[in-house]
């Protein structure tokens, strides 16, 4: 097993505008290999999160490091280790595919830029459009383009920007595939995305940011647990309500619901503890149609976690 | 300073600018008038008899310091405004670079190009001096290429001595140096300001200062209150040389990255 190593690290980022605050007393470390779904409505600070870790704006106060060198004091060596696509694509639009990144190539310092440029346009289907100038490209392909462009020196870290949030099904799926292969060789990777799904797909661990603060970090499973608990859904023959007493009856069920034909049953861990209710609701002639752990949507975490630092804050 | 990335962004910025024809195109009218201008002059002037340039009374004070070289007066004439079409010519190459200079930074900005670019490991140094290497390359190149035509007409059509004065030293020193000198200072005034203003007609119309003090010298020069020669040249061109690595510096320490990333929509 390798040794975890802490490739980003945030200690108490603070970033104010004037008297706005766009992130307060951000604490975060990424280890190394690890996809770090960032998530949070607009104008929650994922952008000025995204801009602090790479050294493009400076703190009001704290400090952040990637791969152990501080982003402000070593700037330079620090982007010379990371990728960025940003939250608009950037790209020179008077410039083909191929003067885009060639710029960026020749700024980097890239070997075999050509052979390197060729492979992630063919990666990224880009490569039939490689002529055409950025500009006349659909905003699919020019979202594709910019991810190239950032991948094209082979940054150990990549902070991502909402890669997929232009792009139909098809490009999408490629990016992801992209974002996945990029996981399994051990690149550190920080997606900020609307996209809860992709964020529930792709990332090891997600932090919700929520007016500046980050509210919530955990695995996407680790925040269902955490707001919900965690339940067993038993879907029956017949109406739930006639078998919800048996299983108010069992010591570790802590709440049971039953709606129509599903009886809820929350308990701190159903995969030692659904073959006792499936064996008490038998016991009292419940015919059991399916036994399943409870799974909601990261859409839903996330929606009801802001929800419930709304009402919290009124 | 790293030379390789200075190289990208200079690259770069040539290939940028030969996909703007339409800069080309602007920064080619000013010079060809004056060319147009002043070869229209010398044939006008030329085919003027003589005796239209016998003059009553006093010699105009302008054309004392010819006289005194023992020149006709018409080719004294000839000289004069040959000198001065010249001197409009150097103080155009100082206006041309703002143009492209300003749009090397705003039309970044507008482009939303610029967030990409600094989150690269390439020094603001390398950025701007890239920036402003490229932005002088058209302005020098027209005003080198009318210096020629200007030349080419004068030989095809004026006298020898005209010809000379139009070549002596002073003249082609200071289009080879103190022009592109000039225009260092032109395009890095309007980068500086454009790094802080989101309108390229504020950077030109700041930079448009900076003729100015050229404009006093050349006048100063024309009404023979002082006499330019390749002293003078070389003076300007040690000054220059310093304004300019003041100016690369203020404009380093001008170009705030965060500032064009945060409050530039």
């Amino acid at each position: 097993m390798l040794p975890i190593v802490t490739v980003i690290r945030a200690e108490k980022l603070t970033k104010r505008f004037g008297d706005h605050v766009a992130l307060l007393d951000l604490d975060l470390d990424v280890p190394e290999g690890e996809v770090f779904g960032l998530l949070g409505p607009n104008g929650a600070g994922k952008t000025t999160a995204l801009r602090l870790l790479t050294g493009l704006v400076a703190p009001t106060s704290g400090r952040a490091e990637i791969a152990g060198a501080n982003v402000q004091a070593d700037a330079q060596s620090v982007r010379e280790r990371i990728g960025l696509l940003t939250e608009t694509p950037g790209l020179y639009p008077r410039l083909d595919s191929i003067e885009n990144l060639t710029f960026f190539a020749d700024i980097f310092g890239v070997e075999n830029a050509s052979t390197k440029i060729e492979g992630l346009l063919k990666r990224l289907e880009l490569w039939d459009r490689r002529k055409v100038a950025a500009g006349a490209l659909s905003k699919g392909m020019r979202q594709k383009l910019a991810l190239a462009r950032a991948l094209l020196h082979d940054p150990k870290v990549v902070f991502l920007d909402e890669p997929t949030s232009a792009l139909d099904p098809a490009s999408a799926k490629v990016v992801r595939a992209l974002i996945a292969e990029l996981k399994t060789e051990r690149r550190t990777i920080v997606l900020c995305t609307h996209n809860l799904d992709e964020a529930d797909r792709l990332a090891d661990r997600v932090g919700v940011l929520r007016k500046g603060r980050l509210v919530h970090v955990g695995t996407p499973t680790e925040l269902r647990h955490r707001l919900y608990g965690r339940a067993t859904v038993v879907l029956l023959a017949d109406d739930a309500e006639k078998f919800a007493g048996a299983a108010r009856g069992l010591a570790f069920a802590t709440e049971v619901r039953a709606s129509g034909r599903t009886l809820r049953i929350a308990n701190d861990d159903p995969d030692v503890h659904n073959p006792e209710i499936v064996r008490a609701l038998v016991a009292v002639g419940a015919n059991v149609i399916e036994v399943k752990g409870e799974t909601k949507a990261l859409e839903d975490v996330y929606l009801d976690l802001l929800g419930e630092k709304d009402e919290a804050a009124t | 300073m790293n030379r390789r990335r200075l190289f990208a962004v200079i690259r770069h910025e040539l290939l940028e600018l030969s996909r703007s024809r339409i800069i080309f195109l602007t920064m080619a009218i000013v010079p060809s008038v004056l060319v147009l201008v002043a070869l229209l002059t010398e044939q006008a002037i030329l085919a003027t008899p003589d005796a239209a340039f016998r003059f009553e009374g006093a010699m105009p004070a302008l054309l004392e310091r010819y006289w005194s070289e023992g020149l006709d007066p018409k080719t004294a004439v000839l000289i004069l405004l040959n000198e001065q079409f010249l001197t409009m010519l150097l103080i155009v190459a100082t206006a041309l670079p703002s143009t492209v200079a300003s749009h090397a930074v705003i039309g970044e900005k507008v482009e939303r190009t610029l967030e990409p670019v600094l989150a690269t490991p390439v020094a603001t140094v390398e950025l701007l001096l890239g920036k402003t290497i490229v932005s002088i390359v058209p302005g020098v190149v027209f005003t080198w290429i009318s210096y020629g035509a200007v030349l080419a007409g004068f030989m095809y059509m004026s006298p020898e001595v005209v010809v000379a004065s139009a070549t002596r030293p002073v003249w082609p020193l200071a289009f080879a140096l103190l022009a592109p000198l000039v225009a260092v200072t032109s395009a890095l005034t309007s980068i500086a300001v454009s790094s802080r203003v989101n309108d390229p007609r504020t950077a030109q119309g700041l930079a448009g200062f900076l003729v100015i003090p050229l404009l006093g010298m050349g006048i100063s020069a024309l009404l023979g209150a002082i006499t330019i020669d390749v002293s003078w040249v070389f003076w300007g061109v040690a000054l220059m040389t310093a304004i300019d690595a003041a100016l690369l510096a203020i404009a380093v320490r001008l170009f705030s990255r965060e500032t064009i990333l945060t409050r530039w929509r």
